[in-house]
């Protein structure tokens, strides 16, 4: 007989994959499209781990600055970590495919200069959004907003899924079928 | 003279690719048959010759012709005139008709596929041809004359300046092009359809033998286009949800579902309306890539030239191949939906599971690609639609999709993966079938290829038993660097690779179809595993510096020892002295960061410099001067710590190769095929010789049973 340790460890590592495949998707899917859709506080993944500390000098534009350059993305503070993610958002006025965060172009130092006094001024990334949509019009959003718009964009991905799940379950269907000679 | 021979030949090109596409018109015989391939020769033989003289006139830097008076410039370097016949919109237009026409030729004296149906596909393919030459013709003639020519030409844009970017379009295009032959097939099928199933096995077989090898190149392509992309552009970043990596990233998915679906036909015979679906598809893509980047309705690096003449006569050949194609579908949709007894979970299911999930992923790289686009023509307010939304979508069903790539081949072609599980053994054991015993107990004997296989098996044994340490230190360190959930998620990832080494390598037969699937799923897991740890642990600072200034950044200790400025071939630069060191001081490497000024053109580029291991990338690039004039000035540096991104090419590069594996297992089919007619021998030997004997393997013997099906009913 084969030595059926290869099942176990394929078994336990598919099992592990399906459990984290499902967390994650729950994490994306759920916390920031809701999040997204305006369900929940647009800051509240940013709000789980307190982010009482002091904000950061709104003076520079720097992404981080050297003193805290110890870092992974954990050894931020939420703070930090929410305006990496808005820089992230944020398209550079003047470039086509480049988020703030990438752009070295003074459209760019002046947004970041920007996000920075928001978020210390205690905005919601909603409202700093939004405030820039309205400035900059909506395509400075690299995620585009949930509006009537733009509704189809983001149900083309679900509709295609299910669709996807439909020919599936309609391929596995028709074996119960006695063939046609 | 050189540019008039060019044009000459160009005009005879084009002469014999009407001729090729005449035989749409004549007889299924022998005689159709000559004149179509003497066509396609004839037509590869003189696009051949029209290449060589736009090559010659870009490295004589002859400015009389106005391609090279805008795209070219006499100080370059050699490899970069040469690599300038193709970097712009009429020399690429160029490359790729040339591309067509030697797939033309390549395919019309080696396909396998019967008479008539090779006859209309090459004439497919030449009227394909006739299109894309009107349209150089027409539209984008690289031979043009310019008088009075220009003393200095305006050069290549510095961005496309690279050695990725010489080989980066011809590897491109031969994917891109390479789907014209599915697409050409499909067509083939659709006008002199064939109806047993022994027929559309051996149709599907080509089918597959031709989606690999476009594939393959895409794969590389792709990969290219990012590696390039990593390294010039100095963001850091690898790939960025531009609309024109997106349009190089579609074919890639449809291309890759054709060929698992062509990989289910050939064994079953089914599922021949999805391939065809598919092939018409994939090439739809490869057109509405060119589309796109050669239009002008986008902006970047890709869009030479904005001529909207151009743009809607690219627009009106798409709507021509999509509309042809599937207008001959609804027509003629030849096929009746053959019934299989899939059993949920079995390999096929499996299979069709992922082909369903690229066609999903599809979907949605599409909508977002061309969702702005709509929105820009019908007036609406404008979107953008970037990387965070991608995250969101594709990334979800990315991770779905690599699960399916790891657990397919683990599972029996008949029966569910659902056996497996080991509460499930007994139920195993009790239906395994004598054939599969008898597998076994053959296994047993002492010959020679048992004895291979021996060796192979301790060969994963020790393998084992170095990997899993290695991987346990890695977890280890990573846990200690980064969080729980984030360690987990690339535990997965890591997870995915071992499986598919270690597992896949015990139980896929021995064959050179074994070889490639497990090497081509296993790069796309290490690329996989390196997005994964790239999106994870990745973490960057900018810093405002000054000569002297030291900082620590991602625990690496950067020193900044000022800029030096200087000339180089055809820029001048700025080079900025960056010293990596120990904790203690000593120096550890110098790392030489430059912003370059090209004179033609105008143009400022950063050119980033890498300190690559497998682990990680140490990434640096220099910014502005923050305060011009300044007594001492102060630059912004920029670190990005990447650690991981590495495996993504090395997959990429992997997948490639096991793609081409696959190629070669196909073509050795077609050898022995093409020596014994497929009906007139034994299942058996037939089976053999297509396999590799011993049959060892429950794969093997299924395909064994499935010919055996396919002969006898």
């Amino acid at each position: 007989m084969r030595p059926k340790i290869y099942v176990t460890l394929f078994n336990i590592m598919f099992s592990f994959c399906i459990l984290a495949f499902g967390s994650f998707t729950i994490r994306v899917l759920a916390v920031d499209g809701v999040a997204f859709a305006g369900m929940l506080p647009s800051n509240f993944i940013a709000n789980q781990s307190g982010s009482d500390n002091a904000p950061n000098s709104p003076q520079s534009d720097l992404t981080l600055d050297s003193q805290k350059a110890q870092l992974t993305d954990q050894n931020l503070t939420a703070e930090e970590q929410r305006i990496a993610k808005l820089f992230r958002e944020i398209r550079c006025p003047i470039c086509v495919a480049q988020s703030v965060a990438e752009s070295d172009a003074e459209a760019s130092k002046s947004l970041r200069i920007f996000i920075r006094e928001e978020v210390a001024a205690g905005k919601t990334n909603t409202q700093i959004r939004s405030a820039l949509s309205e400035r900059y019009g909506p395509s400075i959003l690299l995620r585009p907003e949930l509006r009537t718009s733009t509704a189809f964009l983001w149900l083309a991905p679900w509709l295609a899924l299910l669709t996807g799940i439909g020919v599936w379950y309609w391929v596995h269907r028709r074996k119960d079928q006695p063939p046609k000679s | 003279m050189l540019a008039e021979f060019g044009h000459f030949s160009l005009a005879l090109a084009f002469m014999a690719a009407m001729v090729a596409a005449a035989g749409l018109f004549v007889r299924d015989d022998d005689k159709g048959v000559a004149l179509v391939r003497a066509g396609a020769s004839a037509q590869c033989a003189a696009l051949l010759l029209t290449f060589l003289f736009l090559i010659l006139a870009f490295i004589q830097t002859d400015y009389t012709v106005q391609l090279v008076a805008s795209n070219s410039h006499h100080d370059k370097p050699l490899l970069y005139k040469i690599a300038g016949a193709w970097g712009n919109h009429e020399g690429s237009m160029l490359l790729w008709a040339l591309l067509l026409s030697v797939y033309g030729v390549v395919f019309a004296h080696y396909s396998k596929i019967n008479k008539a149906q090779l006859k209309i596909a090459i004439a497919v393919l030449g009227l394909i041809s006739v299109g894309t030459l009107l349209f150089i013709i027409a539209a984008s003639n690289p031979f043009l004359r310019l008088d009075p020519a220009p003393i200095v030409g305006r050069g290549l844009n510095p961005l496309l300046q690279d050695p990725a970017l010489a080989i980066h379009p011809p590897i491109l295009y031969t994917g891109y092009v390479g789907f014209a032959v599915p697409y050409a097939m499909g067509i083939a099928a659709l006008m002199r359809p064939q109806l047993e199933t022994t027929a559309h096995k051996k149709w599907a077989q080509e089918m597959l033998f031709w989606t690999m090898i476009p594939l393959a190149f895409m794969t590389l392509g792709v990969g290219l286009g990012s590696w390039w992309a990593y390294r010039e552009l100095g963001w850091g970043g690898w790939w960025f949800w531009d609309p024109v990596e997106n349009a190089s990233l579609l074919p890639w998915l449809i291309g890759t579902a054709l060929a698992h679906c062509a990989m289910i036909a050939q064994r079953t015979g089914a599922l021949i309306r999805p391939i065809l679906v598919l092939a018409l598809l994939a090439f739809s893509m490869s057109i509405l890539g060119t589309f796109l980047v050669r239009s002008g309705v986008l902006t970047s690096v890709h869009a030479f030239a904005v001529d909207p003449k151009r743009g809607i006569l690219i627009f009106a050949f798409l709507c021509c191949v999509l509309g042809g194609g599937f207008g001959l579908y609804i027509l003629k949709n030849p096929v009746k939906a053959r019934l299989i007894d899939w059993q949920t979970g079995s390999r096929p299911s499996l299979m069709v599971a992922g082909i369903l999930m690229l066609s999903v992923v599809t979907v949605t790289v599409f909508v977002g690609t061309i969702y702005p686009l709509i929105m820009d023509a019908i007036g609406a307010p404008s979107v953008t639609v970037g990387g965070p939304y991608y995250n969101v979508t594709a990334t979800p069903l990315g991770w779905l999709l690599v699960t399916l790539m790891v657990a397919a081949p683990f599972a029996n072609w008949h029966q569910s993966l659902w056996h497996k599980l080991p509460f499930n053994e007994a139920t195993d054991i009790a239906v395994k079938s004598k054939q599969e015993q008898s597998i076994n107990q053959h296994a047993e004997y002492k010959t020679k290829e048992d004895q291979v296989k021996a060796n192979l098996d301790g060969l994963v044994t020790s393998l084992k038993l170095v990997l899993v340490p290695i991987i346990a230190l890695l977890f280890a360190l990573l846990f200690y660097k980064a969080g729980l959930g984030q360690s987990i998620l690339f535990a997965i990832a890591v997870g995915f690779v071992t499986l598919v080494v270690i597992y896949g390598a015990r139980h896929t037969p021995r064959t050179i179809t074994g070889a490639a699937m497990l090497v081509a799923h296993g790069g796309i897991a290490i690329a996989f595993m390196g997005m994964a740890g790239a999106a994870f642990f990745s973490s960057e600072s900018i810093t405002s510096v000054q000569e002297g200034t030291r900082f620590v950044s991602s625990g690496h200790h950067i020193r900044f020892d000022g800029v030096k400025r200087g000339e180089g071939s055809n820029y001048t630069y700025e080079r900025a002295k960056v010293i990596i060191e120990n904790a203690n001081g000593g120096v550890k490497t110098r790392m030489a960061p430059e912003r370059r000024w090209y004179s033609a053109g105008d143009m400022v580029t950063s050119e980033a410099v890498i300190k690559r291991n497998l682990i990680s990338d140490l990434y640096i690039t220099l910014g502005d001067l923050r305060v011009p004039g300044a007594d001492k000035a102060d630059w912004a540096l920029r670190v990005y710590h990447r650690p991981f991104i590495s495996w993504i090419w090395l997959g990429c590069v992997m997948s490639f190769l096991g793609a081409l594996l696959s190629v070669i297992a196909l073509f050795k089919r077609k050898v022995v095929a093409r020596s014994h007619n497929y009906e007139e021998i034994g299942v058996k030997e037939m089976a053999n010789q297509v396999i590799g004997k011993p049959i060892i393997s429950d794969t093997a013997m299924d395909a064994h049973v499935e010919g055996t099906k396919a002969i006898t009913s």
